[in-house]
């Protein structure tokens, strides 16, 4: 477990840096994605989430779901290209879940990956993650939670 | 409870008509925040400012005013809906109006344009939303 800035980032997870999300590859193929908890320290108690339907299609980078808090909104973009095969009922009922669990819980969507193999690589995971964060946490000017 | 379903699809394109300025500042966040969120739902978000709303792009004039007590800065509201991607366009001929000077205007307007482009893009777009 990766620990940056009070920010826990555990390093099994794959990470789009960038967008701040993770990607948890399961036994069957599928893909649970979710906010880092820096992100949830950006971001605030979330107060609604609105996650797109099942069954889209959603290209790398784009957003599968948003998130508001009092003083930000935003979308969780996918880490990979997919189909969305799932939704949370558990956050849609108390979308600060996200907040008190991100890599439990209080994950975001389930995807189908369209090419998990050909776009994992842009993600960054076990021994990279501390530093990835560390350089994106000082960019961003943030200096812990 | 059903998990909310998005009513904006990726590709949709959105205008924002901006008339509120500093007399009703209390008007003068939600309409970036709307547009932060639909963009973050993928939609092409374009906000237009005009009438008294081009006053928010004097510089200094947004950062001096809050919508509610203790909130953030309407300049911080700018400035999260641009990094969003909402695209932001100030009236030009409102301008002599209301005495702004191009060289006054805050670096995050994209294009300062004609009352005909906001005309084109309100025939052209998929929704429009007046503040």
């Amino acid at each position: 477990m990766a620990i940056v800035n009070n920010c826990p980032l555990p390093d099994e997870l794959f990470y789009d840096v960038d967008s701040n999300v993770w990607a948890r590859r399961e036994a069957d193929g599928t893909v649970t994605v979710g906010m880092t908890s820096y992100a949830c320290s950006l971001a605030g108690e979330l107060v609604a989430y609105l996650p797109k339907k099942v069954g889209t299609l959603i290209e790398r980078g784009k957003s599968l779901a948003s998130v508001e808090s009092g003083k930000w909104v935003g979308p969780i973009k996918a880490p990979v290209s997919g189909e969305i095969i799932g939704i949370n009922e558990a956050v849609a009922a108390r979308p600060s879940l996200i907040n008190a669990d991100p890599y439990g819980q209080g994950w975001a969507v389930k995807m189908q990956p369209a090419d998990w193999d050909g776009e994992a690589g842009r993600l960054v995971t076990g021994s990279a993650v501390a530093a990835a964060f560390e350089t994106k946490m000082a960019a961003d000017g943030f200096v812990g939670r | 409870m059903d998990a909310a379903q998005p009513t904006a699809d990726a590709g949709k394109t959105v205008v924002i008509v901006m008339t509120s300025g500093p007399s009703t500042p209390q008007r003068c966040a939600t309409p970036f925040f709307i547009g932060m969120l639909l963009a973050s739902m993928d939609a092409e978000v374009s906000l237009f400012f005009t009438m008294e709303g081009v006053l928010l792009t004097r510089r200094g004039v947004a950062d001096r005013l809050v919508a509610a007590p203790g909130g953030k800065s309407i300049m911080r509201f700018i400035r999260e809906a641009k990094e969003a991607g909402v695209k932001l366009y100030l009236c030009r001929p409102a301008m002599p109006g209301y005495e702004i000077l191009d060289d006054e205007v805050i670096d995050e307007i994209d294009e300062v344009s004609s009352g005909g482009v906001l005309a084109e893009m309100i025939l052209s777009c998929d929704k429009v939303l007046f503040f």
